[in-house]
């Protein structure tokens, strides 16, 4: 049997192709174990309790100068959201700009399955 | 034809570095306009906005055949991807493919829960937001009932919704990947280990899940394939389908959703730490799901290499499922390539047809 010529670029193909199962492989046996679930969520916790401690301070300083927290910011932005939510529903209901032309009947909807459809053959 | 001491042909050789030279200068052209051009635009099927309330979203495709079924089909997405993996491109469109199959299509997909949205519960999209849509497909087709058809956590909440709803006019059940057993989402079982994740901590701090957080769990299941996917694509840059595919499937896996806070919360302490839905424990809204009271057809598809919901997280479904006439197609592929891409397009898309056809007059 004639053997396949010597390809570099694939063999470096193989390579990665390699390198990355093994790598997937190795880091979900390493992330199913107690021990990497339960460091990772120490350092989510940590994160967590910084971030909080973050909020607050920004919070005290920014109510000090006077100006709108993240919060704030946010609690418009959610008003602005409700508004267009509003408008976009009423532009539904009224308007119905997105409906199809009425000079576009739908379909008729007496489709039959093909003959060679009508049989339990999925699989 | 002469050959080396080492097995070389050389003029099979020299072939061979004058197709890499003609690629390399291709790579650099083109990686160049890839820099310079906007990200592929997904989701071009015609469609039309029915209704838009919190993060619900509910679709009319317009249809692509002369001639319909008459069971409308109502498409449920998952709560924590963009519809549109549905809808990627024409020719590549599941979407598309089904209009053409002459099926009325609609689709529910999700918005970002907004900051004020927090406090919603699988409840809220189980006994709200999908029997909201039902009875609004039915009102627009004029029809008495509707096939539901739910892609990984949207079949699992058609699942839930149809376990806890059996009164609800389903004509048929049609899901995707779906989990049950969440013990088997190993990796997430094991990040929301009871003893080490502070689940009400993240919720309080937090309020939604980011969508960052959940693009992030998603990738720690293959970490290394992000970066092996950049090389790929550099290796693959003359290509132009494989670019456009690599562009469309980026974007999307990366283009996640936020989760709505509590969702969140109840996700994990009823799924992942009682297996609550698996056990026949779970009640939304007062109502308990019980999948065995569904007496639709059913159809569960399921995909063999499936890395995000492995076969034992999904194969309890069919026997939860109470309907008679029920059935399981186990194709070769993943989590996404089951729905999207080449492999859906020759599997799972005819086998679907073949089914949901003859069960849609």
């Amino acid at each position: 049997m004639a053997q396949p010529p010597l390809d570099p670029l694939g063999m470096w193909r193989d390579m990665l192709n390699q390198w990355e199962q093994g790598l997937n492989r190795l880091s979900t046996d390493t992330m199913q174990t107690t021990e990497s679930a339960r460091l990772m969520n120490q350092a989510m916790a940590l994160s967590l309790r910084f971030q909080q401690g973050m909020t607050e301070m920004m919070a005290r300083y920014l109510h000090a100068l006077g100006l709108p927290t993240r919060a704030d910011v946010l609690s418009i932005g959610e008003r602005l959201k409700a508004m267009e939510d509003q408008i976009q529903t009423l532009s539904i209901s009224y308007d119905k700009p997105p409906a199809p032309p009425a000079t576009e009947p739908r379909p008729p909807r007496t489709k039959k399955p093909a003959p060679d459809k009508t049989s339990d053959k999925t699989s | 034809m002469s050959e080396t001491g080492l097995g070389l042909d050389p003029v099979a050789m020299t072939e061979r570095l004058q197709e890499e030279v003609q690629r390399t200068i291709q790579r650099a052209a083109k990686g160049l306009s890839y820099m310079a051009s906007p990200a592929p635009t997904m989701g071009r099927t015609p469609k039309d906005l029915l209704a838009a309330r919190g993060p619900m979203r509910l679709y009319h495709y317009r249809p692509l055949a002369p001639e319909i079924y008459r069971v409308p089909v109502l498409l449920v997405m998952a709560t924590t991807n963009r519809g549109y993996i549905l809808d990627l491109a024409p020719g590549q469109s599941f979407v598309e493919f089904m209009l053409k199959c002459g099926f009325d299509l609609y689709l529910l997909d999700w918005e970002a829960p907004a900051p004020h949205e927090r406090g919603l519960r699988m409840d809220d999209y189980v006994a709200d937001f999908i029997p909201d849509a039902m009875r609004r497909v039915l009102a627009d087709s004029g029809e008495p009932d509707v096939s539901l058809l739910g892609y990984c956590a949207g079949g699992m909440l058609s699942v839930m919704f149809a376990g806890s709803h059996p009164e609800a006019p389903l004509k048929n059940l049609v899901c995707f990947t779906t989990p049950v057993d969440f013990r088997h989402l190993s990796l997430f079982h094991r990040m929301t280990d009871q003893k080490s994740f502070d689940v009400d901590g993240l919720v309080d701090t937090l309020g939604n899940i980011p969508p960052e957080l959940i693009t992030l769990s998603f990738d720690m299941l293959r970490p290394a394939t992000r970066v092996a996917g950049q090389v790929k694509l550099w290796d693959n840059m003359w290509n132009d389908d494989f670019v456009q595919s690599y562009r469309m499937f980026d974007r999307w896996a990366t283009d996640s959703l936020p989760l709505a806070g509590e969702y969140f919360r109840q996700t994990v302490k009823e799924l992942f730490w009682n297996n609550s839905f698996l056990k026949g424990e779970l009640v939304l809204a007062g109502r308990k799901v019980d999948p065995g009271r569904i007496t639709a057809p059913f159809l569960h598809v399921s995909a063999e290499h499936d890395h995000i919901v492995p076969r034992e997280a999904s194969e309890p479904l069919l026997k939860m499922v109470g309907s008679q006439e029920k059935e399981e197609i186990v194709l070769k592929g993943g989590h996404v390539s089951l729905v999207a891409g080449p492999n859906a397009v020759k599997r799972m898309w005819p086998a679907l047809d073949a089914w949901l056809s003859r069960r849609s007059t």
